[in-house]
């Protein structure tokens, strides 16, 4: 639709002074929310790499193991 | 280090000998470290878990209120489509009849909010059809 051609709306200026109020407040919540999700996508960062760190400790203890089975299981036969 | 059990004093004790007994140490006392610090990583993800799900738990509570005061911004403008608002009357209608229609089958937790999402986001999508 060809916004020319449609009836002109218009305001009372004391909702028009609450719909600009209303969008501050649309403002500072969105603004909250855009907080709250960087704190979720650190958190999912930290996550991750927690998951990480698991995955290389127990790689660790995997190699370690192995030492001392070998160490245990193959003596100094002389 | 690895001396045979300890065994009746008539019986032969044999012992084995452990090759690099120091380093073999090392390594069990190393990964007893290692196993400590998986424990803590198990206690670290459960408090970021649970940080996680609060903070999700948050932005839906911060989401639902920007909802609410966009529909607070859609009531003050004027109804000068009349077509337009009966069509949304009719749609109204149609939700109800379908939100009694669900609440009559078991659905599990959930599924009605969503369902619910759906339709408001249809009505949106049909208001801006409208407006093109």
């Amino acid at each position: 639709m060809d916004e020319k051609n449609l009836a002109q709306v218009f305001v009372k200026i004391k909702d028009y002074k609450e719909i600009l109020d209303i969008i501050d407040i649309i403002k500072k919540k969105t603004s909250d929310a855009k907080a709250t999700l960087r704190r979720i996508h650190e958190l999912k960062d930290e996550e991750d790499q927690e998951i990480g760190e698991w995955s290389k400790n127990l790689d660790d203890i995997s190699q370690k193991v192995e030492f001392i089975d070998r160490a245990l299981f193959e003596p100094d036969i002389d | 280090m690895a001396k045979a059990q300890k065994s009746p004093p008539e019986e032969e004790a044999f012992y084995v000998n452990l090759r690099k007994p120091i380093e073999l140490r090392r390594h069990i006392l190393e990964a007893s470290k290692m196993v400590i610090f998986s424990l803590q990583n198990y206690h670290n993800l459960l408090k970021i878990k649970e940080e996680k799900t609060k903070k999700v738990a948050l932005l839906k509570v911060q989401v639902g209120e920007i909802n609410l005061l966009c529909a607070k911004l859609v009531e003050f403008l004027p109804d000068y489509h009349i077509k337009m608002r009966k069509e949304l009357e009719e749609a109204e209608e149609k939700r109800k009849k379908g939100r009694k229609k669900s609440r009559a089958s078991d659905e599990p937790s959930g599924v009605g909010e969503i369902e619910k999402l759906e339709s408001a986001l249809h009505g949106i999508e049909h208001k801006l059809n409208r407006l093109s």
